[in-house]
């Protein structure tokens, strides 16, 4: 079943999503077509990218919950080139969920100006089969604890995911697949209770929250997970959620989202 | 004071007055006039009928604020189960707001005509009316005080984290009077929809200024020369 025919089971109205998706992609463009206005001034251009990116983000995670990737994918991708033109690796999420490959996007991303946004640029050189050697590390030594993304889940978490994904592979594939797991249950767990949280608001019907279900950071990380899971142990990231302890509807998001992004169904855990 | 225990108290920067967005959909321009008459009643006042003054004190709490804020729609226990919104003594508008992004590390604008369009329109199912208010504001809580607005938008004066600080709250109290509201202007949905179909940010299809506003340099301290 589609996700967009599960969201009133959710208590989500599919109509009252795809008209605030649609708000929300006219303007991204709206404030994008703007940013050539204040080109000389640093400070209102980045503000005004920024603007554009997170108009397009919200439409793409709306068409995330309205089954529409083709819609999705494109505003992905806008969110991913903005938030590159404003110099912030934290784009390479949303090119994640647009499907690009992350081996080509990586490189085209500069050194990061803070610090904590390294994570991403360490997970998706590890989800693009690179390693992730020790120098890489030691700029984000003191940072490991700041909390990044809109679940707050500390850089650390992005790191130990990153250097799982990334580790030299072994015979004994079955330890580094548990490392995996256990790397990436922060991220379940948070977008778990941060769904429990939203439920409970008086909000949650028309997604005004800055919380997303359909949420571009969980799914960014998810697909970084598969892109690997595929590629060294033929598995997906679909049965590993379904074998974490997470809420039927976070559960049901998250494995719809990403079986609808991948382009086909499901795939069992076994 | 002892509601406010627990808050971050500043001493006192004076009186500032807050230009703020207050989005009503569904309105006709003969309620408009009405608005420009009578100002902008809280819900409880409407469902009343009048303004009962010997309850205001019960109603402007801190916990009341809280409920307005954060469970809208939930029974009120102090009105029969009534949802709370039924008689709220409050009124949200929007000032916008600088949100922290916390996945970039840096600050983005919610501008007021976001939320407050977005609310007016039912969620983008109706027409709408953005009036533009003044409110007055001073730096701090003060919940219990009718003719000062509350920043609950800005976390200095309101601590505890709130999932909807991007929509960029100053609650009025009771009433916003005529006296403050200089224009409203109308947002057609099927102009807003066309704008941000060719990718234009929406604009208002008519603006009506409202004569009974006064403007706010006919009462500050600022005292003109003699020319």
């Amino acid at each position: 079943m589609p996700l967009r025919a599960m969201l009133s089971e959710f208590g989500l109205d599919a109509e009252a999503v795809e008209a605030d998706r649609d708000a929300s992609r006219g303007l991204a463009t709206a404030h994008f077509h703007l940013i050539g206005e204040v080109e000389d001034n640093r400070e209102l251009r980045i503000m005004r990218i920024l603007a554009s990116a997170t108009e397009a983000r919200r439409a793409a995670a709306h068409s995330v919950l309205l089954s529409d990737w083709h819609t999705a994918q494109q505003m992905f991708d806008m969110a991913g080139h903005l938030y590159r033109a404003a110099g912030f690796p934290y784009g390479l999420m949303m090119f994640a969920c647009s499907r690009k490959p992350l081996a080509q996007v990586f490189p085209t991303f500069g050194i990061a100006e803070e610090r904590t946004q390294l994570a991403y640029l360490l997970l998706a050189r590890a989800a693009s089969g690179e390693r992730i050697v020790e120098e890489m590390l030691e700029p984000l030594a003191g940072a490991r604890g700041s909390p990044i993304g809109i679940l707050g889940l500390p850089a650390g978490a992005y790191v130990r995911l990153a250097l799982a994904l990334g580790a030299p592979q072994e015979e004994r594939q079955t330890a580094e697949f548990t490392a995996v797991r256990e790397t990436l249950l922060p991220f379940i767990a948070a977008y778990g209770s941060a769904i429990a949280q939203a439920r409970e608001s008086d909000y949650w019907d028309s997604l005004a929250l800055p919380f997303h279900p359909a949420d571009p950071d969980t799914l960014g990380v998810l697909f970084c997970v598969d892109d690997v899971l595929r590629s060294r142990f033929q598995r997906s990231v679909i049965g590993m959620i379904e074998s974490l302890p997470l809420s039927g509807i976070a559960a049901g998001i998250l494995t719809n989202a990403i079986a609808e992004g991948l382009g086909r169904e499901p795939l069992s855990f076994a | 004071m002892t509601e406010n225990t627990g808050r971050i108290l500043l001493s006192s920067i004076g009186m500032i007055i807050q230009r703020v967005i207050k989005g009503i959909g569904g309105l006709t321009d003969q309620d408009v006039d009405a608005i420009f008459e009578g100002g902008i009643p809280c819900n409880w006042w409407r469902t009343k009928g009048k303004l009962l003054q010997h309850l205001v004190p019960g109603k402007l709490t801190d916990s009341n604020l809280d409920r307005h804020r954060h469970a809208f729609k939930a029974p009120d226990p102090n009105e029969g189960g009534a949802p709370f919104y039924q008689n709220t003594p409050f009124i949200s508008t929007t000032a916008g707001t600088m949100n922290r992004e916390v996945a970039n590390r840096t600050n983005t604008l919610t501008p007021a005509w976001r939320p407050a369009l977005f609310f007016a329109t039912n969620r983008w199912k109706t027409d709408a009316w953005l009036f533009y208010c003044h409110l007055f504001v001073i730096g701090r809580a003060a919940t219990p005080m009718e003719a000062f607005s509350e920043e609950v938008r800005d976390m200095n004066i309101y601590p505890d984290f709130s999932p909807f600080l991007p929509e960029g709250e100053i609650t009025a109290k009771l009433v916003i009077p005529a006296a403050q509201i200089e224009r409203a202007d109308f947002f057609p949905l099927a102009d807003a929809r066309n704008a941000w179909n060719n990718g234009r940010l929406p604009s208002a299809a008519k603006s009506r200024s409202n004569r009974n506003f006064v403007k706010p340099e006919s009462y500050n301290n600022l005292r003109d020369c003699l020319m």
